[in-house]
């Protein structure tokens, strides 16, 4: 399995999912019997998880260390720590899991030295992957050959997007060939990429991305594919492996149109179609899209989510990003700096701002204004002292064009 | 000059001639070459000259001469004619080329003065050869068959994108050239360059080559179906082929492309897979669907086996090499240059995949210029060997294909083309005409030289025997963004890495693993 990202989601009720998931996915191990486990990379969210995410991983981990089950991992672009501290180390030093990731440099050559499973004689391999796909330098010095020379039956763990595998969705990420990698290894363990992948390229046979265990962000939920991991059986040379979906929370989505609507419909489109749907334990995401009269702050989003709790939804996300007001159109622009994009939308939109009795042009004042409100806090400033400071400049600016009338004077700063 | 003093630099005087051939007369014990620059100053400037035609003169009458030959061959005899060195001379046909001023330099428009002393170019007298703005380095200037020290830059963007020619027999120094070009732009940021190469030579898999210089990790993408460690493999999803990848390219017949659409239009990602695993079709023939089977399993090298597709080739999958066309596309839109080994491929096979990458960058070009948004990109650069394959007049007479529509159409959005070919007789005039900048090389064929001498930017019509004459390395480079046509001697590749300073590659510092 891998990037599984305990601690990962802001919202506790998911962040409480993903770490059912991973109870889940141990458990089935267990039930499995399996010999060894195997995490490419982002157990964690990141290096330094906080204690409860701690705590439930370390408990989770050591029925597997009582059922003699080791675990076999890298670190990820999230969990690896450029100064070596990651939780990782803490729990191996525990004897909770084993990082396979031990090597040496003689005559500019990393050479890997692997971690033997006792129990399958298995050699076990692995780079960690680190944030920008830095870790293609320890590649580009690998000592393949001596790798590919080891006998036995070895896995390649790995946290990296390979350029030949990427997913169209994915085609700009940083990646590497995987002519980096050393060839024969029977089995190659890839995290880093969220979807789930098996492929064959050459020499490089079983080339496995589990995908995340549980979805980690909105559109990973939204794909609806959810989540899981894989379990191998290697007897006598024959390769099997078996993929197990895993679903601790239902995903479901919505999705309303709101073409033509006006803000104050959009609850009663909202329920209309979730009444069609049974939500009790699911994880709701609204997706909406269509062009919508009023302005989106008109819709009380509060509500529909209490409707939506109501009828035993455990969360709600929702995606608003297609949803297009006649308030604010979309415009084409084909200027690239910020300031020049930034007076274009200000210019086009100008008229919808009234201002009664400013003195001056709108475009300027609008520009000038947000440049009072962007200034960055300076370097020693404090805090309260910086945002009194923008208070009272945004203060005196508006007074000056007499925007300022009914401003109580005992609320200045 | 004062009376007495011998200039050791002049090689002879104007004696006659007109504006098509100017003559001189040579200087006894001076060897001049066909294709050298010779020089004749002025009070305000200097002419430059080449020779393009050597011939005998003689002030005995030929009857005379044949005699005197004549006893020296069938008779004993100790004849000799009196003051022979003034009696029989050499005489050298010149073709005005420039006339340089201080200020500027331009065609001639009028003839150097009668019995004006002639003299071998020197260095000094190219000064005014400057290089340009984002420049492209083709070689040194030659002069015969001697090398001077002035290094020949066109402006690379203009040339890039008006398309390329290079032209020569086997054995001349093409795969060189290139490598040289190519070499000298990884200097620069203004060009991506796509290098279709059937021959793997330009990478430097087993000896010295574009890899070897010191921007190659940052600017080289090389793509083969037996990469290096480090290198892309050359692979490509069946999804990403569209039915247009294969227009121009392979032979297909009415009914074949119908068929093939009538596939695409249904499911346009899995058109070839169901192609290869239908039984059969409604309005297609069983043996229309037989034919485009077996030529996917020419081409894309898949079949059906059990009602699944098995893939005999390890070019194309279906899973892997998803992203290859668009992340090969992102590479050139970037600057880089990326290099294809085509070695292991078939003709029609290699011809597929460059036109693929092709298609590719002249669609993102053309979309990015409809947006407005290509003034600031890369111009980009498509290498293709053996170019008659794909713009010769019998295949573009079946079907235009894409390197015919950049030929035509690139110039617009920025793409340009090298061709290369010993046979460029076989390309249209049209597209010919089209290629602004061509490299000549030794060419012995006639025809060969008339189609580049009637299709070149400057007026080469009196550089037929020169063409021919040309020695390895070297070249005549003609193009509408140089005034001349520009004798060259391109270096031997491996002589850069003798002048450049040994390239020390940083210690790589590496994470990810526990150092013990």
């Amino acid at each position: 399995m891998a990037d599984i990202h305990l601690g990962g989601w802001r919202e506790d009720t998911l962040r409480e999912i993903g770490i059912k998931t991973f109870e889940k996915a141990i458990d089935i191990s267990i039930q499995e019997n399996v010999d060894f486990i195997l995490i490419s990379g982002d157990l964690f969210d990141s290096s330094n998880p906080t204690i409860d995410v701690m705590a439930k991983a370390a408990k989770k981990l050591y029925e597997l260390k009582i059922k003699e089950i080791p675990v076999y991992v890298i670190e990820g672009s999230h969990d690896f720590s450029p100064t070596g501290r990651t939780i990782l180390k803490v729990f191996q030093e525990a004897g909770l899991l084993k990082r396979v990731t031990s090597g040496e440099q003689t005559e500019g050559k990393l050479i890997l030295k692997g971690v033997i499973d006792e129990k399958t004689k298995i050699k076990l391999y692995g780079i960690s992957g680190i944030r920008g796909s830095l870790e293609k330098a320890a590649y580009t010095v690998l000592d393949r050959e001596d790798l590919e020379k080891q006998e036995g039956q070895k896995i390649f763990l790995f946290h990296s997007a390979i350029e030949e595998l990427k997913p169209n969705n994915l085609y700009q990420m940083e990646s590497m060939p995987i002519s980096l990698f050393p060839k024969g290894f029977f089995y190659y363990a890839g995290g880093h990429i969220h979807e789930k992948g098996e492929f064959e390229l050459g020499e490089y046979k079983n080339v496995v991305f589990p995908g995340a265990l549980f979805p980690n962000n909105i559109d990973e939920l939204l794909s609806s594919k959810g989540g899981g991991f894989y379990l191998v059986d290697y007897t006598n040379g024959i390769l099997n492996k078996r993929y197990i979906s895993i679903k601790v929370a239902p995903v479901i989505l919505l999705e309303i149109n709101l073409e033509g609507a006006h803000t104050i419909n959009v609850e009663e489109k909202v329920r209309q179609v979730a009444d069609i749907n049974d939500l009790k334990g699911s994880i709701v995401i609204l997706k909406f899209k269509g062009k919508i009269e009023g302005s989106l702050s008109d819709i009380n989003f509060k509500k529909i989510n209490l409707y939506l709790e109501n009828k035993g939804a455990l969360l709600i996300k929702r995606d608003t990003r297609e949803i297009k007001t006649k308030e604010f159109k979309e415009i084409k622009n084909s200027s690239f700096t910020k300031e020049k994009l930034e007076e274009d939308v200000i210019v086009r939109h100008k008229d919808q701002i009234k201002i009664k009795d400013c003195q001056i042009e709108t475009v300027s004042f609008v520009k000038t204004f947000m440049n009072i409100l962007s200034r960055e806090k300076k370097e020693g400033e404090k805090k309260d002292d910086y945002s009194k400071g923008i208070l009272s400049e945004s203060i005196d600016y508006l007074s000056k064009n007499n925007l300022l009338e009914d401003l109580d004077e005992t609320s200045r700063p | 000059m004062d009376v007495g003093v011998v200039d050791l630099d002049i090689v002879g005087k104007i004696v006659s001639g007109n504006f098509s051939g100017i003559i001189i007369r040579q200087k006894t014990g001076v060897d001049v070459e066909l294709g050298e620059l010779l020089v004749t100053r002025e009070n305000n400037g200097y002419f430059i000259l080449q020779v393009f035609d050597i011939s005998y003169g003689s002030q005995i009458p030929e009857r005379i001469r044949s005699l005197a030959a004549g006893l020296k061959l069938e008779e004993v005899s100790n004849l000799s004619f009196l003051d022979s060195e003034l009696s029989n001379f050499i005489l050298i046909i010149l073709k005005p080329i420039l006339f340089v001023t201080p200020n500027r330099y331009h065609l001639p428009k009028k003839l150097p003065k009668f019995f004006s002393a002639v003299e071998r170019i020197k260095e000094d007298d190219l000064r005014f050869l400057e290089k340009p703005n984002r420049p492209l380095y083709f070689g040194k200037i030659r002069s015969g068959s001697r090398v001077l020290d002035i290094d020949v830059f066109l402006k690379g963007d203009d040339v890039i994108t008006h398309h390329m020619l290079i032209s020569a027999s086997t054995g001349k120094g093409k795969s060189n050239l290139v490598k040289v070009l190519t070499y000298n732009l990884l200097n620069e940021t203004y060009a991506g360059l796509l290098v279709i190469d059937p021959h793997d030579e330009y990478y430097g898999r087993t000896k010295k080559g574009l890899k070897d210089h010191p921007n190659a990790r940052n600017k080289i993408v090389y793509y083969s179906t037996n990469p290096l460690p480090g290198t892309n493999t050359l692979i490509l999803d069946l999804k990403t082929i569209k039915p247009w990848h294969l227009t121009g390219i392979v032979s297909l017949t009415e009914a074949q492309i119908e068929c093939i659409y009538l596939f695409y239009n249904r499911d346009k990602e899995n058109w070839i897979e169901n192609i290869v695993l239908a039984e059969r079709e409604d309005g297609v023939s069983v043996v229309t669907l037989d034919v485009l089977k077996r030529k996917f399993n020419n081409v894309f090298g898949v079949s059906s086996e059990d009602g699944h597709i098995s893939f005999r080739s390890s070019l194309f999958s279906n899973n892997s090499g998803v992203t290859t066309i668009k992340n090969v596309v992102d590479y050139l839109e970037n600057g880089k240059t990326v290099i294809i080994d085509t070695s292991k491929l078939g003709g029609e096979v290699e011809l597929l995949i460059g036109g693929i990458f092709a298609e590719g960058i002249f669609s993102r070009y053309r979309d990015l210029s409809s947006k407005g948004y290509l003034q600031n990109k890369p111009c980009v650069s498509i290498i293709i060997e053996e170019a008659p394959r794909v713009l010769g007049k019998e295949v573009l007479d079946k079907g235009a294909n894409i390197f015919g529509t950049i030929a035509r159409e690139g110039r617009k959005f920025r793409v340009g083309l090298v061709a290369i070919t010993q046979l460029p007789s076989l390309i249209p005039k049209e597209i010919l005409a089209n290629m602004n900048t061509k490299i000549i090389m030794g060419t012995e064929m006639s025809n060969e030289r008339n189609a580049l001498i009637e299709s070149s930017p400057q007026d080469i019509s009196e550089e037929s025997r020169n063409i021919a004459s040309l020695d390895i390395g070297e070249a005549l480079l003609t193009s509408t963004f140089s005034k001349l046509a520009i004798p060259l001697k391109i270096p031997p590749f491996e002589d850069i890495f003798k002048a450049d300073k040994p390239y020390v590659k940083d210690k790589t510092v590496f994470r990810g693993v526990d150092l013990e």
